[in-house]
């Protein structure tokens, strides 16, 4: 995790966290804006309570723990979606969040290997080995069904990548691409 | 950020395994050079062991524009590995104008660099022959069979572009090994970096292979 105000054509919003593959960050400061940079088939999820104040951001790599690897270490809190959500859960009620009130926002999921950034590459689908945005999003989609859940803005699929702003205390959410669009959320 | 397996390789295979990969990419480029009729330099050979979460961070800016041309190595009892040659707009348009002089411009959506259709077939073929070379050395010395898929030039920030390849490579191990090259020519100022990242299996086989 990283602050930095990296630009690339357009300003970065001032006080950033970047918050890098597998990592998760709650903050209740209203002063950070959270970041997830160049997400392809990752997904950000974003959290917010709008009463305590309180929001975090996810930035999940798989949809859960791939069961050929035993976890013997520390696992990245973010990384995977199954784990990522109760964790996120229990961070943000430590800051006075109330399960009751969370909402949340999906970011991601793209599969940028199989459309508009192709300029050119084999003909069919993609090797479902590489179909991973689409698992992603399934898979916090189903995490966050599972606890009761259902996201209240997701901006996810389709071929290109996305960077996203949030606001964890007033849970504004804002998405850019390479290609200048920019949505608010 | 030791989380699974295969974080261990021993410290004294990565100098053996450098220069055995050395050679590997040095006949890949040179096959490049030829490809495009002049001397192609590598410049710096950095190979590193990386858990697959920390890639981004070790590689690169992940917000830059960047063309792609990523080559998955079919699946095989040898793993797998990821060759990903990775150039800006501006260095994927030098590179597609020495492989094919006299060619029209076209948009990339979003940028004012320009590629044609026949240049992005031309980068196509450039990784897949960058790939052929790579894992033909692969194979010859040290057994490993793997084989390359058809090549896809993909445009996209970097970090979106590299983070299927490190979601899967997390699919099969946490360690992966990156092999960051950077090559130049004369008279064209092309840069670009060869990103081959081998799963944990093609590790394992890697390192009895060459121990």
């Amino acid at each position: 995790m990283s602050t930095a105000n990296q630009e690339s054509g357009q300003a970065s919003p001032p006080n950033l966290i970047s918050v890098g593959l597998g990592e998760l960050y709650i903050t209740n400061k209203p002063e950070l804006t959270l970041a997830a940079f160049a997400l392809g088939s990752c997904i950000a999820l974003c959290a917010h309570d709008p009463v305590a104040k309180v929001g975090g951001l996810a930035h999940i790599v798989l949809p859960a723990l791939p069961l050929s690897l035993k976890s013997n270490g520390e696992i990245p809190p973010g990384k995977y979606a199954d784990k990522a959500l109760p964790e996120m859960i229990v961070r943000l009620e430590r800051l006075g969040a109330s399960r009751e009130r969370f909402i949340f926002k999906l970011v991601g999921g793209a599969a940028v290997l199989s459309g508009a950034g192709i300029l050119s590459g084999p003909s069919g689908p993609i090797p479902s080995r590489l179909d991973i945005g689409r698992r992603n999003v399934q898979g916090v989609i189903n995490a966050l069904f599972q606890a009761g859940f259902f996201p209240v803005a997701a901006d996810f699929g389709g071929q290109a990548g996305r960077t996203v702003f949030f606001w964890p205390t007033n849970g504004k959410m804002r998405v850019r691409t390479l290609r200048g669009e920019e949505r608010d959320y | 950020m030791a989380e699974s397996q295969n974080l261990a390789l021993k410290p004294e295979f990565i100098p053996k395994l450098s220069s055995f990969i050395r050679v590997g990419v040095e006949k890949a480029i040179d096959a490049l050079s030829k490809m495009v009729g002049q001397e192609v330099r590598l410049m710096a050979l950095e190979i590193e062991l990386v858990p697959a979460s920390d890639l981004l961070v070790w590689l690169t800016d992940e917000q830059t524009p960047t063309v792609g041309v990523y080559v998955l190595s079919s699946n095989s009892p040898s793993g797998s590995c990821h060759l990903m040659l990775l150039f800006t707009t501006q260095d994927a348009i030098s590179l597609a104008q020495m492989l094919v002089p006299f060619e029209a411009a076209a948009t990339l959506p979003g940028n004012d660099a320009q590629l044609t259709e026949l240049q992005v077939s031309a980068l196509s073929e450039a990784g897949n022959v960058v790939s052929s070379y790579f894992l033909s050395h692969l194979e010859k010395a040290a057994g490993l069979e793997m084989y390359p898929m058809p090549p896809y030039v993909v445009y996209d920030m970097t970090g979106a572009i590299l983070d299927t390849v490190i979601a899967d490579l997390s699919t099969y191990g946490e360690a992966s090994l990156v092999l960051d090259t950077a090559m130049t020519t004369e008279g064209h100022q092309l840069r670009g970096q060869f990103l081959v990242m081998f799963d944990s299996i093609a590790l394992e086989k890697l390192e009895e292979a060459i121990k």
